[in-house]
């Protein structure tokens, strides 16, 4: 089943191309002093936001990256803004709350994401 | 067996040990049987002893099977206890009714004793001195325990009524003494019971009623002579001083002027001053009259147990001051006539009129103004049906408190309805609703507590089941209501279509005044209204007289149909009754402390009449500490916060 992968269903099955992605984060200080690690960019959606009020016009409740901070981790590892991102490190994002993705990706130091891009992995 | 002497009292289930009783000789004419002897002896006074005496009869082998009308005469005696011989209420022959069945087969071990049946089986023992007849014979002591038997369906015995009749057997023409061994055993009974069995009355003998009845009586009176006069005495005593204190002013004004105390005219001269205070003495007058007339000058809202405090302080200050101003009057004035001014004596009718002036700001204080402000709250529980109100109450005594609770009462509260008690629901109640009896016969003893014991878990089940019947009982209740409501709503629109109001000769129907038109359309609506009158049980409380007087003033005035069925359908409040718009209402006031101390935290009254209870519980009103909480401006300022985006 190919359906449109910026169009989703969550709980569906969907077969369509991704691009694969290795974050590695870089340790940064934070406003209260500790140590964390940055991937430097926003995320955005989940299936418990509504898609219909997003500012950027996504079309369904995946994951999008919302913003890609200059010269960060992310920028580097070629992750684009408004990329959806449909896996990381094995876990599904097309149907995670947002909370659940931060998590996600908060978890590991490195991140093998999948990620769709419009325009390159669908028209 | 010596059976007879043990005969006891017992509980619903068994209890052991035995005591007496006074003799008691019922024989009755046996007409049904049934497969136990279950012999309840229930007094009908206004004691409420019930005892039940459970005599199962065992059946010698070789008796011979009685035939079905043989009747068979038996007499039990209860042995005395000193509480029996001094109260002497129990005389268990008028006063009480033995139901037992009997087997017809055991019968056949009931023995007729032959010495019985000479005896009077027609006499009727009253105390221990006639127990000692029973006992003459040393074979009746010895051999047969009469039991008296009665149908099970007898109402119980008036207390005046004597019911004695006679079970005799009849087996063979000798009257019934066939000579078989009566064989009784009584079930273990409880020890105590006759420590719990005394029966106080006032009655000194069977025919008389006691004092307390008669108080009871004397108590229903509404109306009659008696009751009027207590209920305007307080009020005719307080207005007789006041008009004594009102005319007075004038009296002493008066009085030099008409010349019946001999004053100098020079003295009677009234200047300038004078005839300001004579004015200005008028029209506070007038005022003072007008101030009672409108605050005063009413019917009494209730006749109270109590007298009622206030008021009567303030009766007693009028009639003091009046008194002390005309003593004053009588020594200064009359004693000095020489001296004496026609000003001085206006001056001193002036200053009575202040100082009734003066009493009645401090009449409207007392009695009209202090109980306004709430302190205390009330809750208001009716009892048979649990409906309940809170309300805020100032400070009163507690037979005034009762007064306004009863204001509040008449027009907050829904009607009761005792036929509503409990749900009436479709089906016949089935035999398995009623409590289990258990039976025992052939008398066999052994377990006696395993069967109860099985008997009391079947009825706890059953009851447990009964907590859902409820439940869907009321469901189907209020189901049907709802049916027939929206029925005879549709009724009584179809019904009010017909009617039509005669505009300017239209002419082709007879015209007809309200009345007619509500004879003419209630018979299309008479079913269905009447079906939900039924249903809601309130066809007691509307007569056809009153719906069609009802129908007629909806229609004179142009009443739309639900306005016109609403008397019908909304139950609330208790005026709504048209039977409760009776002149006077008597209510009893039950408290603990004094009617007329004032009501506190935690004092707790109750009002009756008839079978609605109103409980009432006072409760202080909780004293509101409030402190004054600022919101700085600068924290007005809001932020939206998205929370579609995080940074990872």
């Amino acid at each position: 089943m190919t359906t449109a992968a910026f169009s989703h269903e969550p709980g569906t099955a969907m077969e369509c191309l991704s691009i694969p992605i290795t974050l590695e984060k870089e340790s940064g200080i934070d406003e209260n002093g500790r140590q964390v690690l940055r991937c430097g960019f926003r995320i955005g959606g989940g299936i418990d936001q509504d898609f219909m009020k997003s500012p950027q016009g996504y079309t369904d409740n995946g994951i999008y990256c919302t913003e890609v901070h200059e010269g960060s981790a992310a920028a580097r590892a070629g992750l684009r803004v408004h990329d959806k991102i449909l896996q990381c490190n094995g876990y599904d994002f097309t149907m995670v709350t947002h909370k659940k993705a931060v998590d996600y990706i908060r978890k590991h130091p490195v991140l093998n994401l999948l990620v769709a891009r419009r325009g390159v992995t669908h028209s | 067996m010596e059976k007879e002497e043990e005969e006891q009292e017992e509980k619903e289930e068994g209890g052991d040990g035995s005591s007496c009783g006074p003799t008691v000789t019922l024989a009755e004419r046996l007409e049904g049987f049934c497969n136990l002897v279950l012999l309840r002896v229930t007094t009908g006074d206004n004691s409420d002893l019930k005892r039940q005496v459970n005599v199962k009869l065992q059946q010698p082998a070789n008796a011979p099977p009685l035939r079905r009308r043989d009747r068979v005469s038996m007499s039990f005696s209860v042995g005395p206890g000193p509480s029996y011989a001094t109260a002497g209420a129990w005389t268990p022959d008028q006063d009480s009714v033995v139901s037992g069945f009997t087997d017809a087969s055991l019968y056949a071990s009931l023995q007729r004793h032959p010495q019985y049946s000479q005896q009077s089986q027609y006499q009727y023992h009253q105390q221990q001195q006639q127990q000692q007849q029973q006992y003459q014979h040393p074979q009746a002591r010895q051999k047969a325990s009469f039991v008296s038997l009665r149908n099970v369906n007898a109402r119980p015995l008036h207390k005046r009524g004597r019911r004695v009749s006679e079970m005799t057997a009849g087996a063979g023409g000798d009257g019934g003494m066939g000579g078989e061994v009566i064989e009784v055993q009584i079930l273990p009974q409880d020890d105590n019971w006759g420590d719990n069995t005394t029966a106080i009355t006032g009655n000194t003998s069977v025919r008389s009623e006691s004092f307390q009845d008669v108080t009871i009586i004397g108590r229903d009176q509404e109306t009659g002579v008696t009751f009027t006069c207590q209920r305007y005495a307080g009020s005719a005593l307080c207005a007789l001083v006041a008009l004594f204190a009102f005319l007075s002013p004038i009296a002493m004004v008066l009085i030099p002027r008409l010349n019946v105390i001999q004053l100098k005219s020079e003295h009677l001269k009234c200047d300038s001053e004078c005839d300001g205070l004579l004015i200005s003495f008028s029209f506070k007058l007038l005022i003072l009259l007008l101030g009672s007339w409108a605050l005063f000058f009413r019917q009494p809202k209730a006749t109270m147990p109590r007298i009622f405090i206030f008021r009567a302080l303030v009766t007693m200050l009028i009639f003091v001051f009046t008194f002390s101003y005309w003593l004053f009057y009588v020594v200064r004035i009359l004693e000095n006539r020489d001296e004496v001014r026609y000003r001085s004596i206006v001056y001193f009718a002036v200053s009575l009129v202040d100082a009734l002036l003066f009493i009645q700001y401090l009449a409207v204080i007392l009695l009209e103004l202090r109980h306004l402000t709430p302190q205390y709250m009330v809750k208001v529980l009716r009892s048979p049906d649990g409906e309940s109100r809170w309300y805020n109450i100032g400070q009163l005594s507690v037979q005034r408190a009762a007064a306004w609770v009863l204001e509040k009462y008449y027009q907050d509260f829904s009607i009761y309805n005792p036929y509503l008690d409990r749900v009436p629901s479709k089906k016949k109640p089935h035999p398995s609703n009623s409590s289990f009896k258990y039976y025992d016969v052939d008398g066999n003893e052994e377990n006696p507590e395993s069967h109860t014991r099985a008997v009391l878990t079947a009825s706890a089940r059953r009851r447990d089941s009964a907590h859902n019947e409820r439940f869907y009982e009321e469901h189907e209740y209020e189901r049907r209501v709802r049916k027939r409501k929206a029925r005879l709503i549709t009724a009584a629109e179809e019904a009010f279509t017909h009617i039509k109001r005669m505009h300017d000769d239209q002419g082709q129907s007879t015209p007809m005044n309200p009345h007619e038109a509500a004879q003419s359309i209630f018979p299309s609506l008479a079913r269905a209204l009447q079906k939900y009158l039924r249903i809601t049980r309130q066809q007691p409380r509307h007569t056809m007289d009153s719906i069609l007087s009802h129908l007629a003033i909806c229609l004179a005035h142009d009443m739309s149909p639900r306005a016109f069925l609403e008397k019908y359908l909304v139950s609330s409040p208790v005026m709504q009754n048209d039977k409760e718009h009776r002149g006077v209402q008597s209510w009893g006031l039950v408290c603990d402390q004094l009617l007329s101390r004032p009501i506190n935290g935690g004092t707790i009254f109750q009002l009756r009449q008839a079978d609605v209870c109103l409980l009432c519980t006072v409760s202080h009103i909780p004293h509101f500490s409030i402190a004054e909480e600022i919101i700085h401006p600068k924290s007005n300022k809001f932020v939206l916060r998205l929370n579609s985006e995080t940074s990872v």
